[in-house]
Formats: C-alpha cells, structure tokens, sequence
C-alpha cells in the first residue's frame, strides 16, 4: 500500500507539488497523469526515496519512508522514464547485483531466468546495456525492479520505447503484478493506456492533484461519456 | 538555382561555426568563479611549464648535431618510415573512410555536392589536426638546427600530409583491388605482398648485414659514419638497390631534418612534388568510399561515447563477459554487491587469477633471486626488492584515487543508488570498499614480491652457503632484516592510509559538487585542469592534516623503542599511527553519509 499525505516539494522558485495527498491500496493501479511540467516525476521521484520532501509524510507497505527508510525502498520498485544502467554490467550481472542488494535469497537465478523470459530478454544475458535497444534496457530495468518481488511499484512511462509486441507484455505484467497484490503507480503521457490498465485515475496539474478517482467516477463526475482525454484536457486547461 | 559550395568554404564555414562556439561556451563558463579560478591555476601551470626556459632571455637553440650525424639521421628515418609504409601495405585493411563525422555524413551525403568536392572536403578537414599535430611537435621537439620553429613546422606538416595521402591512397588502392573480379584480385594481392616482403626484407637484410659487419669487424661500425652507412647501402647484398628504394622517404624526411633554411629550401620542391603524386593517386582514384565512411563514422562514436562515460576501453569480449572478481552468492551482505560491482568497472578479471598470477610473480622473481650466481646480484636484488616496496606504495596510494571506482564515479546513477535499501553508512562504506581493496590487495602483492626477492638471496645464502655480502653503507635498510619490518610497516598502515585518501577525495565531490564534478566522466580544458590541481593540492593538505595526530603518536614510540627494538619498532608504530586514521576515517564515512543524503542529483549533477 501506498498512503501519501500532504506531500510538498519545492525548487527554489518553484513548487513542484503542491500538498498532494492520495492513497493506492493492495491490488490496485493508479495512473498518474497530467501535462509536462505538473509535477508527476516529482512526486514518483519523491515516493522512491530519490528527492527528500520538504512536507507531508509517505507511507510504503506500512513504512515511513522519512522514518524507516531500509525497510520502505526494502518492499518498492522504482521504474524510471530514462534507464539508468550500469554500462560495465551485463544484463545478467544487474540481475545477480540487484537479487543481492535486495536480498532476494537463494531462488534468485531462477527468478531472474523467469523475469528474462517474461520480458524477452531471454539470450541477452551477456549483453553490456550499450547492446541494448532503448526498449530493452527498459525491460531489464523492469526485470531488476521486479526481482524482490516488491509490494510497490512505481512505473515512470513504462512504454517508451518498446515495440507493440513489448507494449503488450509490459502491460500484462502490470497488470499481473497487481493481481499478485501489488500497489501499482504509473505515471504516463498515453493515455488510452491509463483507461486500460489503470483502476484510478489521479490528474495532477501545477503539482496539485485536480482530478481522483476511478474512470466511472471520473466520468460521472465530468457529467457524461467523455473520453479520458477530453475530461483531461477540459481540467488541465488543454485545448 | 545557386552553385554548389566549394569544399574550402564548406571546410572554413564548420571549423569557424565550432571554433566560434567552442569559444563562447568557454569564455561563458569562465563566469562562473569555479571555472575562472581553475581557468587561473591552470594557465598559471602551463605558463609556468612553457616559459620556464625565456626567464633567462631567449630560449637556447637546440644543440646542432654534426654534419653527417644529420645525414645518418636523415636516412634512418628514411629506413623507419619505409619498413612502416611497406608494412601497411603488407597488412593494412582496404577501408576507403573519409574520416568524416555522423553529422557530416548525414548533412554532406545527400547534398548536392559532387563527390569530388566531398573528397576535397574530407582531405581538407584532414589539415585540421595534421596542423595541431605539426604545431605540438614543433612546440615539443624544439627548434632544429635550420633556424626556425616554422620551418620546422613546415616539415612536419609536409611530412605528416603525405603519410595521410599516402594512408589514403593505399585504402583507396586496396579497396579498388576487392572490386576486381576473384581471379585478378588473388593474383594483385599476391604480387603486391611479394613486392612488398621481398622489398621489406631487403632492408632488413641490408641493415642486418651492417650492423653484423660493425660488431664483428674493427672500429666503430659502419654506422657511426655517412660513408660506412651509405656504403653498406650501395655495396650491400642487394646492390644500390636500398638506396634507391629509400629515395622518396628521403625526399619527404629532408626539409624536416634539413640542417639550414637553404638546404630547407632546397630540399622543398621534391617533398612538394611527391606530396602532389600522393594527392593525384588519392584523388584520381575512383572507388565507393560511402559504406567505410559510414561505419567509421558509427564506430567513432561509439568510442566517443564510451570516452564520455569514462571509459577508454573497449567493451569486453564475449568470453571475458563470464569472468567476474569473484562468485557473488545470492545471499549475503548488499554491501558486497556494491563492491562487486564497482570491481567489474575497473576490471572484469578473476581476484583469485590476479592472486594466482601475483603469487606466480613472486615464486619466479625467488628462485631467480635465489639462483642467480653473478657478483651484482646481491646488490640487484636488494635494489629491486627495495624498489619494488616503494613503487609499490606509491601505486597503491595513487591509482585508485584515480579509477573513481566509488562514490564519486557512482554520483553519476545517484537517482538509482537512493532507491537501494541500505542505510547511507552503510552504502557510503561499500562504495569505498573496491577501490580500497583493490589498492590494498595489490600493494600487498608488491609487498609479499619485494620480500620474494629479497628471501631468494637469503635462502641462497642457507642452503648454498653462499655468503650475504653487506649491503652498501649508505643504504642499510636493503638488508632482508630490515627490509621484512620495513614491508611489514606499509603493510599496515597502508590500508588506513588508502581508506582516509579515499574518503578525503570523495569528501571534496560531495561537499562541493559545483567544483568537483561527480561521475566518471573526465572533463577536459584548462579549466577543468587547473581544478583538477586544486582537487588535488586540497586532498594533500588535509590528508597530511589527518596524518598529525599519528605522527604525534607514532613518533614517540620510535623514540623510545628503536634502541632496543631496532627497526621492529617501526610495525608497533604503524599499527599505532593506524589507529587515529582509522578513526578519522570513520568520521569521515559518518560525514560522507551526511553529505550524499544531502546530495541533491538533479540540483548538483546538472553542472
């Protein structure tokens, strides 16, 4: 479970997010989305322990990510928008790095040949990350994220740059993964994906949120059947 | 419609457009105080460096070499350049690249300029380093003896330009010879290499047969003379063949090695005339340089990239991708996987084969010590030991100060290294733990080899019976009993010390990551020079800060304990000078932990 309450982050002359406070339960997938600019990966960066806040609390599994912060990142996943890779490792060697970092145990091998398989990376296992297309180191980035079988996750644009084939799966394995129990984050610009996939919707804009709640409620509320886009670009102030 | 560009303005147009900008975004930097004050200190140097000599007035021409030592000069280059010609023509590849850039392949390729203005591009942008390179050397080796700098450097360039054209040519020859059916292709590489071999073993041979000649015969060789060298030339084996052979190399070599601005000039018009011949048979042959260009173009900037990440070196092959330092179990410490990890960026070798080839070392270095029956090998070995023990120690403090396999090479992933569950002590600890063990592993092989050496004489002397002979008396610590306290001293107090540098170095990108940039990546210019040196001056001073308080403990103990202990007493201090590094460094680790919490990335990585 995530529960954010009151969470501010400041620049120095701009509020990034503005007292943002939502909570995504076991199971569920919150689509995050809103125009550049409003905040998103600030807040997910904030959720993954990356930037401190300057106010508000932030709760993972249970966990104060201020407080404790081992045991918070101990039970997340963060996946972002630009993957960061260590050149001089192979894909196999992120995987026996991260399995020990988060102590995955002795069904680390297997799991991580479970993940490769799942996300097609099968046969990369000695390849450095500059080998890799854009959409492959994503996948791996997602195969680390997912080895400790994390409670949290917290996808920044998880499609950039995967094919159709690898759009499908990804979202398969989101979807699988919160079946499986996991509170699901996914902060994306596509939003066709996010009615898809996502259980609720949060649209944030100037780093507060202007819209929460599951698309019936969204739609409800917007008096209608309007698309997800339409909605956002009515709040968001689109044209 | 307008005409095409020429080439030269096509040249002039980018090189002023990059010189231009280049020079705005670093006369932009220097507004910043970090940059001018590195900008500063690194002009400072330079001048300092290039200078030096003008204090005293003009700078002192280089010593005129006699007459024929010219000559001699002359045509030993001739003999080297050719042996390295004919050897490219033996081995070098076929590739016809233009040496242009992804941009200007993408932007000159389809333009509509002809491909003979995109050669003359290709060749003229050529000149840009080929004159860098001539200005360098003119600048490193001096003015000769023809009077001035800018002969000099005309020679250069005249030389540098032709072994480009002569390059060139050559791809472009080569790959005109894979666009030949099978059958004639076999036969022109076979003739070529015959010609080639045969040509190269000709001088071989000749110059073979003088140098025997001189050794075997009175005086002082055919060599120390023009006549005996040109003689061996024209009577050798092969006749006045070589001599005729060496002509065109003669020719480029000799406005450069010209002794006097006349003979410079003189010596002029044939190294034009043969830089023309190259030209004509680069320019006039016809061949599909576009898919070379191209893959030349993608390979130098994979490298380029690679250079950026900081790392020079290729990626490893597919076999060496299996070895890593050593078998990370699934369960276990993290810290250890940081470790690891941080040992694959500098290397990806087994710890275990690099014991292994350390101990082989040692083992080969103590037999050959302890067998060694020459009257100097005492002396050698105490000497090598000796040497061995102090470079050691110096390499070991050193080098991994400059890996940044730690902290502050990982900066760089800092987004990353937050969302791993590890207190900062704790990840702060692992990160120094490569390099550290890497300077301490290594410096304790230095260590157990310059013993190795030392304990061969002294095994000789056991059990051979073969007397010790004293050491010289002015220097009594080559002697194996002092030189075992000695080793067993660095080797205690060197992992403290290499620990309190590391900390210090990754103290300074931590708290001030506006001037001392994170990553691995090495920034270059004057600037980035000259705040290398501040990094560097500043680390000194507060390690030699550090090291007070176990001189003020150490210092004692020697005091008091040398007279009945003798050198022994020197491991005690070390294990007791440790100490107070030790704990300094762990306040430095506690401090470190504060300032990466602190360590904003996106605030402090963006400079």
């Amino acid at each position: 479970m995530i529960e954010v309450e009151g969470l501010v982050k400041a620049y120095q002359n701009l509020t990034a997010v503005d007292g943002l406070s939502f909570r995504v339960a076991r199971g569920e997938v919150l689509g995050l989305v809103g125009p550049n600019g409003a905040g998103k990966t600030t807040t997910l960066r904030c959720l993954a322990g990356i930037l401190p806040p300057n106010a508000g609390t932030i709760r993972i599994a249970g966990f104060d990510l201020a407080a404790q912060p081992v045991e918070a990142r101990r039970r997340l996943a963060f996946m972002p928008d630009e993957p960061r890779l260590f050149e001089y490792l192979t894909v196999e060697d992120h995987l026996a790095f991260t399995g020990r970092l988060y102590g995955v145990g002795a069904d680390a091998g297997a799991r991580a040949r479970a993940l490769l398989d799942e996300l097609e990376l099968a046969g990369k296992e000695r390849a450095l990350p500059a080998e890799l297309s854009r959409g492959m180191k994503q996948k791996l980035v997602v195969a680390c994220g997912l080895l400790h079988d994390p409670e949290v996750l917290v996808f920044d644009e998880p499609l950039t740059g995967i094919d159709p084939g690898g759009i499908r799966k990804m979202k398969q394995t989101i979807v699988r993964r919160a079946a499986a129990g996991a509170s699901v984050i996914v902060s994306s610009h596509l939003l066709p994906l996010v009615e898809e996939i996502c259980s609720r919707v949060l649209v944030l804009s100037r780093g507060k949120a202007v819209l929460l709640g599951t698309l019936d409620e969204i739609r409800a509320n917007a008096g209608g059947d309007a698309s997800l886009e339409e909605i956002f670009l009515r709040v968001t102030g689109g044209s | 419609m307008s005409a095409s560009p020429s080439p030269l303005s096509l040249v002039f147009f980018t090189a002023k457009s990059m010189l231009r900008n280049a020079a705005r975004k670093k006369l932009g930097r220097l507004r910043e105080p970090r940059y001018m004050v590195g900008f500063l200190v690194g002009a400072a140097y330079f001048a300092m460096l290039f200078m030096r000599p003008s204090r005293a007035g003009r700078p002192p021409a280089p010593p005129r070499l006699p007459g024929h030592m010219d000559e001699i000069l002359l045509v030993a280059g001739a003999a080297a350049l050719a042996a390295a010609a004919l050897l490219t023509w033996l081995f070098r590849k076929g590739q016809p690249s233009l040496g242009l850039s992804e941009a200007e392949i993408q932007f000159l390729f389809p333009a509509p300029i002809s491909r003979r203005a995109l050669l003359h591009y290709a060749l003229l942008k050529a000149q840009f380093p080929v004159l860098l390179s001539a200005f360098i050397l003119t600048i490193v080796s001096g003015r000769r003896g023809n009077g001035t700098a800018i002969l000099t450097g005309l020679g250069l360039w005249l030389l540098l330009t032709a072994v480009h054209f002569h390059n060139l040519a050559l791809a472009f020859t080569k790959a005109r010879w894979n666009e030949l059916p099978p059958g004639s292709r076999r036969a022109t590489k076979i003739a070529v290499f015959a010609v080639s071999g045969s040509a190269l073993g000709m001088l071989v041979v000749t110059f073979g047969a003088g140098v025997l000649a001189g050794a075997s015969g009175p005086g002082r060789g055919p060599f120390a003379s023009l006549g005996g060298l040109v003689a061996v030339l024209r009577s050798g084996p092969f006749g006045p063949a070589p001599l005729a052979l060496l002509a065109p190399f003669r020719w480029i070599l000799a406005p450069l090695l010209a002794p006097t601005a006349r003979a410079f000039f003189l010596a002029l018009p044939l190294a034009l005339g043969l830089v023309c011949v190259l030209y004509a048979c680069v320019a006039l042959t016809a061949v599909r340089f576009e898919e070379a260009t191209l893959s030349q173009a993608s390979r130098r900037a994979a490298l380029r990239a690679r250079r950026d990440a900081g790392r020079l070196e290729a990626l490893p092959s597919e076999k060496r991708r299996g070895t890593v330092p050593f078998a990370l179990a699934p369960r276990g410490r993290p810290e250890l996987a940081i470790v690891w990890k941080n040992l694959l960026a500098w290397n990806r070798t087994s710890l275990r084969r690099q014991a292994a080839i350390v101990a082989s070392l040692a083992a080969a270095l103590f037999s050959a010590s302890a067998l060694l029956a020459t009257p100097s090998a005492d002396a050698a070995a105490a000497i090598g030991s000796a040497a061995c023990l102090a470079l050691t120690a110096l390499l070991a403090l050193v080098t991994p100060l400059g890996f940044r396999i730690d902290l502050r090479g990982d900066l760089e992933y800092a987004t990353l290294l937050r969302t791993w569950p590890l207190a900062a002590e704790r990840l702060v600890l692992a990160e120094l733990g490569a390099p550290a063990a890497v300077a301490v592993l290594y410096g304790w092989g230095g260590i157990a080899i310059a013993l190795a050496i030392a304990a061969g004489r002294v095994v000789r002397a056991a059990f051979l019976g073969a007397a010790v002979p004293p050491p010289p008396a002015s220097a009594p610590f080559l002697r194996f009993e002092a030189l075992v306290p000695i080793c067993l001293t660095v080797a205690v107090f060197l992992p403290a010390l290499v620990v309190a540098a590391l900390v210090v170095q990754n103290a300074s990108v931590l708290a001030f990551p506006a001037w001392f940039p994170a990553g691995r990546k090495r920034a270059v210019g004057l600037e980035q020079a000259g705040l290398r040196m501040l990094s560097f001056l500043g680390t000194s001073l507060v390690l030699g800060l550090a090291l007070i308080p176990a001189a003020l403990l150490a210092g004692p103990l020697i005091f008091f304990t040398f007279r009945p202990l003798g050198l022994w007493c020197l491991p005690l201090a070390a294990v007791l000078a440790a100490l107070p590094v030790l704990a300094e460094a762990a306040a430095g680790v506690f401090l470190l932990a504060r300032l990466f919490e602190r360590f904003d990335p996106a605030r402090d990585m963006d400079s």
